[in-house]
């Protein structure tokens, strides 16, 4: 078994709970993609990687990892969670059409701000602050993202323009992997 | 409508379309937007009032309050002329293809050559007309299929809208199987009979564009059902995201009969939603020995040698008392009493044991209160060793005895 010689930094990416996505900007993460994608290259990783307890997963054009795991405190996983369906909820409200390979900035976003106020709303509950700087609160949202490698910042000439990525695929499975109850579906709709 | 002065010659038609061209141009370029006002109209150099009044009595354009309107038979005559209709009218195919019918029953039927040729002109415009609109349908299914896809912001009008243009492309096939079966089978006598050389030409093209336009549609249709995919999955996750979010603010998130969060969120092992591992690992002897080793720990020792500033110095920010720093000094520095005594007893000067302490030079900086303090503690434990004049000196309003040593 022939491990290609960037296993060292995929696993310093991974380790992290970052991913590696088929669309990022950076060149070196695209490159980390292509080695992985490449010929028996995942089955040689995830085979090595399941021997010091981390699972490698593939998703729609990205790689993450998973591990059997631990002491995870429980109740900081169900906020950190639902800070994801809240944050998701937030963007797509936005823009329904918010998906991976959408690009836009903070004056998109914030030019909607002014004139939706369920938008208003959502924000509002999201940072818990009612009274801060509107453009400062989506930055603060759109950080989020970046922080957890669901965005990336694309280089532009005077405008910070905002990338999604692949890995914003994992939010959206996330989400449609809960299930309903058929009664509370009916409930609601 | 008597307001209105009909036209019936088409040189004088023709005649008022040329005086009006600029702002029917204005009008056709801007059907799209939503409204064009009398302003925007009268605002160009070529128009004026009278102008449009004119074009208004001739029912070329309308006035719809403040807005201005081209007829929509103009629009689309100009559309049609033009090849920007983007509508698919697929009735005209339908009509088409029946006028083709008559005029072969007219063609056969007359006796007149005369009238026989100009039937069979007729069919030959007809077939044209055919395969002109056939073209142009495929061109604007595909168009209007990305378009819809890409730009439409409601998800149910596109799904709507995606569905229509499924519809319009059934609706093509059938027509393209009526022609063709008109041509080979109802209509096989015609078409075998007739040895007009135009109109066999015109049936082969037309028959090889019917099978390259349903390679097309097999295409087209291939599009249409993975759009309908994508809008049907985008939507399905939207509404189950609404539910969510509902669940969530309404604190039912947790309710497992509501729905399985807590299951799958327990369940999940996904590093993201795990902290961040640190690992405490020794450091490696080997790499210790080498150079850049050597160098960074030089640096940690530099680092580990600088003073830090006594904690509570740092917190009273220099608003400490004189009081305070002194008494500190006698916490911090312990004065070796004996030493001093030592000294001072073997200096045989004239100074006086209050001078000396005065005058001491200690290791560090001690303030006078401190060395009172010492004056003090020297002749209480060494008072056998002293000799205590009656004599009083003063130094800043201290008075002291004047001690030496025996």
């Amino acid at each position: 078994m022939k491990l290609p010689i960037q296993t060292g930094e995929i696993f310093h990416r991974l380790s992290k709970g970052k991913f590696i996505c088929a669309n990022s900007l950076d060149p070196d993460v695209r490159k980390m993609y292509d080695v992985i994608s490449e010929g028996d290259h995942f089955e040689i990783l995830r085979t090595y990687f399941s021997h010091i307890y981390f699972d490698l997963e593939q998703g729609n054009q990205f790689y993450y990892f998973t591990r059997r795991e631990t002491k995870v405190n429980l109740e900081n996983k169900i906020k950190a969670a639902l800070k994801w369906i809240l944050i998701v909820d937030f963007f797509v409200t936005y823009d329904s059409s918010f998906s991976w390979g959408y690009c836009f900035n903070t004056e998109d976003i914030l030019s909607k701000y002014y004139i939706d106020s369920v938008l208003r709303h959502k924000i509002t509950v999201l940072t818990n602050d009612s009274e801060g700087k509107p453009n400062e609160k989506i930055e603060s949202m759109i950080q989020l993202l970046i922080d957890d490698n669901f965005v990336e910042v694309q280089p532009a000439e005077n405008v910070k323009k905002y990338k999604v990525l692949n890995s914003f695929e994992y939010l959206q499975n996330l989400i449609l992997n809960i299930h309903i109850s058929k009664e509370t579906q009916d409930e609601l709709s | 409508m008597s307001k209105f002065t009909p036209i019936t010659d088409l040189k004088l038609l023709l005649n008022e379309l040329y005086k009006g061209r600029d702002l029917l141009t204005d009008l056709f370029e801007n059907r799209k937007a939503a409204r064009f006002s009398l302003e925007l109209a009268l605002k160009s150099a070529h128009t004026n009032e009278d102008t449009i009044e004119h074009l208004r009595k001739l029912n070329i354009i309308h006035i719809n309050g403040n807005y201005l309107e081209i007829n929509d038979l103009y629009s689309e005559f100009f559309e049609e002329a033009l090849g920007t209709n983007e509508e698919i009218n697929v009735e005209l195919i339908q009509k088409t293809v029946s006028e083709i019918k008559k005029y072969i029953l007219y063609h056969r039927e007359t006796t007149l050559v005369a009238e026989k040729l100009k039937y069979l002109n007729k069919v030959k415009a007809a077939l044209r007309k055919i395969q002109r609109i056939i073209s142009k349908s495929i061109e604007d299914l595909n168009r209007n299929i990305n378009n819809t896809f890409k730009t439409e912001p409601d998800f149910k009008v596109k799904k709507l809208k995606l569905e229509d243009y499924a519809q319009k492309r059934i609706e093509i096939i059938q027509l393209m199987e009526d022609t063709e079966t008109l041509i080979e089978k109802k209509e096989l006598i015609f078409f075998r009979t007739e040895t007009d050389i135009e109109l066999n030409h015109i049936k082969i093209d037309l028959l090889l564009l019917f099978r390259q336009a349903a390679n097309d549609l097999i295409h087209i249709n291939t599009q249409i059902l993975e759009y309908l995919n994508q809008v049907e999955s985008r939507s399905f996750f939207l509404s189950k995201l609404h539910q969510l979010t509902y669940l969530i603010e309404q604190h039912e998130i947790k309710n497992e009969s509501k729905s399985n969060f807590m299951t799958l969120i327990t369940q999940n092992q996904d590093i993201i939603h795990q902290p961040k591992p640190i690992y405490a690992l020794k450091l490696s002897l080997n790499q210790l020995q080498e150079d850049d080793a050597y160098k960074l720990i030089q640096q940690i020792v530099n680092n580990a040698n600088q003073p830090s500033l006594p904690k509570k110095q740092v917190k009273s920010g220099g608003g400490c008392s004189k009081a305070e720093q002194e008494a500190e000094f006698v916490e911090n520095e312990q004065v070796n009493l004996f030493e001093l005594h030592q000294n001072f007893i073997s200096n045989k000067s004239t100074t006086d044991l209050f001078n000396f302490i005065l005058n001491y030079n200690f290791t560090r900086l001690i303030p006078l209160g401190t060395r009172l303090t010492i004056y003090c503690q020297m002749i209480s434990f060494f008072n056998n060793d002293y000799r205590i004049e009656e004599r009083y000196s003063e130094y800043e309003n201290i008075e002291y005895a004047i001690v030496y040593s025996k």
